[in-house]
């Protein structure tokens, strides 16, 4: 579904990401993990070219874009998106529009699709994230784990091929963690395509199908949760998980 | 104190009778300042808009303007269009001059005022818009923008009373507008002080009401916000 070759990232004189290569299979669930600063979220980002890779290519379904330093087209960004959504750590909710407002409001001005079928539609999706009772309330009335409900159930009205999720619950009361997950779960259990980058150990291992460790803008190593968590080949590997799973204990 | 002129202060009968000429000319005063602020509002988003962009082809210039309209005075700008445009065979009407000088003056301010309310809606809307597929018009107009206009309705307010009292500049381009039809009354009466207290009442009313409007548009911005 969606594959990066040799993807490069540099701020000025940093560089962020150093040559990243992942595939990633259509149904499959991938979490990075890894300390900040490695270059996960950058990572995340230039998946849907919200950020510019230095260099590199990029390719989903069937567009392929390569990276030469210049900023991409209005063209190859839209083609590239049309396969993706996101989700912030900090949700970005449009706040001057109700739940179900901030639901349909894509579908009805890009897609230009019928209202009260999007009406629909957007009710069944809060009724999933279990929302529905919210929908008429503006965001700023709803809880940090039901805002990023709402984005989620937001980006999934366009139905994307992939979703993107950037510490989905790294801005959350601790209360409110488990919610959101449930709902991302439920959707990896869907066969929903995800790449998660998180902080949240026990989480990515119940959940992935994958975990990529990244480091200094690396990928350290990858490989099934299983062998990851609980036999991680590489001694940077090994650090990082030593210092979280000791933070927790 | 004993030369007070008590009777020169307010003369009652006076401000009744030119009453309905001078309100006529209020009602000119609050067209041209209505006119004129709609023309600084589209102006000035079109200026803020060149002013925030990459290209320097638009935002120099952009900031060109709002740097010659802000510093000059709007009564050498309506010098120049009503007495000085005819040298080079452009004549207008006094109106058309007025309503063309002010809105093109007061679009600078409202062009800061526009562009400072887009800056501080959060980068994050512009994202989250982006890969939800939107265009740049669509999040501008549906996203950005009924965001900024929360912020930037009490600055506004102040300018569009700005605009109101700014009219009173065109009497000198012979628009007969409020304070030129004041001029007219003392002329014929030389009840000067009564005359421009009258008008001064009046100008403080107008902008009373713009106060009141301002109250009631800033409740509905503000009817999603709870802190």
């Amino acid at each position: 579904m969606i594959k990066v070759e040799n993807l490069s990232k540099q701020f000025k004189q940093v560089e962020v990401l150093k040559s990243i290569s992942l595939e990633i299979k259509k149904g499959e669930v991938v979490s990075i993990i890894g300390p900040s600063g490695s270059g996960k979220t950058t990572l995340l980002r230039c998946l849907n070219l919200l950020e510019t890779p230095s260099g590199g290519s990029l390719q989903i379904n069937n567009v392929h874009v390569s990276f030469t330093g210049k900023t991409p087209s209005k063209k190859q960004k839209v083609d590239v998106r049309q396969f993706s959504g996101m989700v912030f750590q900090h949700f970005h909710l449009f706040p001057h529009k109700t739940v179900i407002d901030n639901i349909i409001e894509a579908p009805l001005v890009v897609q230009k699709r019928n209202k009260q079928e999007l009406v629909r539609e957007a009710e069944g999706l809060l009724e999933k994230v279990g929302l529905l009772e919210h929908k008429n309330q503006f965001p700023e009335q709803l809880s940090g784990g039901q805002k990023q409900r709402a984005a989620i159930a937001r980006i999934l009205a366009l139905k994307p091929d992939l979703l993107l999720f950037d510490e989905p619950t790294s801005a959350l009361d601790p209360e409110l963690v488990g919610e959101v997950l449930t709902v991302i779960q439920e959707l990896a259990l869907e066969g929903q395509t995800m790449v998660i980058v998180t902080h949240e150990m026990d989480f990515a291992r119940e959940v992935s199908d994958r975990v990529v460790f990244i480091a200094d803008g690396h990928i350290v190593e990858q490989g099934k949760p299983e062998d990851i968590f609980t036999a991680p080949r590489e001694e940077r590997t090994k650090k990082f998980l030593q210092k979280v799973l000791l933070k927790r204990a | 104190m004993a030369d007070f002129k008590w009777k020169y202060l307010f003369n009652v009968e006076i401000a009744i009778d030119s009453l309905p000429f001078i309100l006529e000319g209020a009602w000119q005063t609050i067209l041209i300042a209505l006119v004129s602020l709609v023309f600084a509002l589209i102006l000035g988003l079109f200026v803020a808009l060149a002013r925030m962009n990459r290209f320097i082809g638009l935002s120099l210039p952009a900031r060109l303007f709002i740097s010659f309209m802000r510093g000059t005075p709007l009564l050498v700008m309506l010098f120049i269009l009503y007495f000085g445009f005819p040298m080079i065979g452009i004549e207008m009407q006094p109106l058309t001059a007025a309503i063309i000088g002010i809105s093109i003056h007061f679009s600078a301010y409202t062009a800061e005022i526009i562009r400072s309310a887009i800056s501080s809606v959060s980068k994050g809307q512009w994202e989250a818009a982006e890969t939800l597929r939107m265009s740049y018009w669509q999040t501008m107009t549906r996203i950005i923008l009924p965001q900024a206009t929360r912020i930037a309705l009490p600055p506004l307010s102040s300018t569009f009373m700005d605009i109101i009292k700014g009219t009173s500049l065109a009497m000198v381009i012979t628009v007969s507008e409020m304070f030129y039809r004041a001029k007219v009354v003392v002329g014929q009466t030389y009840e000067s002080l009564t005359l421009y207290i009258l008008v001064a009442l009046i100008y403080w009313s107008i902008c009373i009401l713009v106060t009141l409007l301002q109250d009631y548009l800033e409740k509905k911005a503000n009817r999603y916000v709870t802190a």
